[in-house]
C-alpha cells in the first residue's frame, strides 16, 4: 500500500481508538451521574482496584501457550525476578527493565526449552 | 509512576516494527493513552486488521476503565478543563495511584492529581517516541518486548498488595479471572472478571470490605 493510504489508516486507527477509550473512561461522569454518590458505588469503588490489578496480571500472562515447552517457565522466572527486584529496589524502571529483559532473553533463545 | 518510561520504550521499539513513522507513536500514545489497548493493536495493525475491528477491541478491552471512573467520580470536582484531562488520562497506572496514593493534605487534592496525571502521560508519550525513535534506526528482535506491559501490572499489583496487607481479594479475583478464562474468550476475560468481582463484592457485602 502507499504512503497516502498507510497514513490514512494509521491516523484513523488512532482516532478510532482514542475516541473509544475517551468513550470508555469518560461514561460513568455522564451516564451515572447521579449514582456516583450513591454508598454502594463508593464501598464497590474502594474495594475494586486491588481485584482489578491482579486481573490485568493475569490477562497479560494469558496470551502465552502454556501447553506447549517450556510450559509457563519463561514467565514464571520473569515474573519472579521482576517481583523480587521491585521488593528490594523499589525502583519500576529497574524491575520492568530487568523483567523484560529476562522474558525477552529466555524467549528469544530457548534457554529453558530442553 | 515511572513504570510508564520502560513500558512506553518497549512500545516503541514494537511499534517502529510495523514500519510507520515515529511521530505516529506520538501522536498514539498522547491521544489514546491506553497501554494494553496500544500493544495489542500493535497485533492487530501488523496484519491490516481493519479501522472497526480494532477500535472495537479498544472499547471492549477498556471498558474496564468506565468502573474506574465509578470509583473516583466524587473525587475529580474541579474547573471543567482540570477535569477533562482527569477523565481523559484515567489510564491503569493513573487510576492505581490516585486510588492507593494519599495526597498531601496542604495541596489541593485534584492539583495534585493533574501533577501525577502531567508526569505519568509524558513518560508514557516520551517513551514511546524514543523507542520508536530508536527502533526506526536500529534492526532489533523485539520478541517478548510486551511482557513489559505484565511487569507493571505486577508492580501495580504489589503496590495494591502493600495498601490492602490482606490476601482475600487477590485470591477471589485470581479466582474468578481463572474461571472467566474456562469460559469465555480471553478478549471478554476482563469485562467479565470485573463484573464477577463487583458481583462479588455486592453479595458479600461487609466481609469483602478490604479498605
Amino acid at each position: 500500500m502507499d504512503l497516502i493510504t498507510d497514513n490514512y489508516y494509521i491516523s484513523s486507527v488512532i482516532a478510532t481508538m482514542a475516541i473509544a477509550t475517551f468513550f470508555c473512561r469518560s461514561l460513568p461522569f455522564f451516564a451515572f451521574k447521579g449514582l456516583a454518590t450513591h454508598p454502594i458505588f463508593l464501598f464497590i469503588g474502594k474495594n475494586l482496584p486491588p481485584m482489578i490489578m491482579i486481573l490485568l496480571v493475569l490477562y497479560g500472562l494469558s496470551e502465552s501457550d502454556y501447553t506447549r515447552a517450556p510450559y509457563g517457565l519463561n514467565e514464571l522466572l520473569a515474573l519472579g525476578l521482576t517481583v523480587i527486584i521491585h521488593l528490594r529496589f523499589k525502583n519500576a524502571l529497574l524491575s520492568i527493565g530487568l523483567g523484560t529483559a529476562t522474558y525477552m532473553i529466555l524467549k528469544q533463545t530457548g534457554l529453558l526449552i530442553f | 509512576m515511572f513504570g510508564y518510561v520502560p513500558l512506553g520504550i518497549a512500545f516503541g521499539l514494537m511499534f517502529s516494527k510495523l514500519g510507520y513513522h515515529w511521530v505516529y507513536s506520538f501522536l498514539m500514545s498522547l491521544f489514546v493513552y491506553a497501554g494494553s489497548a496500544q500493544f495489542l493493536a500493535l497485533g492487530m495493525l501488523a496484519i491490516h486488521e481493519s479501522i472497526g475491528e480494532i477500535g472495537l477491541m479498544a472499547l471492549i478491552l477498556n471498558s474496564r476503565q468506565a468502573f474506574y471512573g465509578i470509583s473516583l467520580a466524587r473525587e475529580f470536582n474541579t474547573v471543567w478543563r482540570k477535569k477533562l484531562y482527569l477523565i481523559f488520562g484515567l489510564s491503569d497506572e493513573p487510576y492505581s495511584i490516585v486510588s492507593s496514593v494519599p495526597t498531601p493534605p496542604e495541596f489541593n487534592k485534584q492539583d495534585t492529581y493533574v501533577y501525577y496525571y502531567l508526569w505519568m502521560h509524558f513518560y508514557w508519550v516520551f517513551g514511546s517516541t524514543l523507542g520508536a525513535l530508536i527502533g526506526s534506526n536500529l534492526t532489533l528482535n523485539t520478541e517478548g518486548m510486551d511482557f513489559a506491559l505484565i511487569a507493571l501490572f505486577v508492580i501495580l499489583t504489589l503496590e495494591q498488595i502493600k495498601k490492602v496487607k490482606q490476601a482475600s481479594p487477590f485470591i477471589i479475583a485470581l479466582s474468578i479471572g481463572i474461571l472467566s478464562l474456562i469460559c469465555v474468550e480471553r478478549t471478554h476475560m476482563l469485562i467479565v472478571s470485573i463484573i464477577g468481582c463487583i458481583l462479588y463484592i455486592l453479595f458479600k457485602g461487609k466481609r469483602a470490605q478490604w479498605i
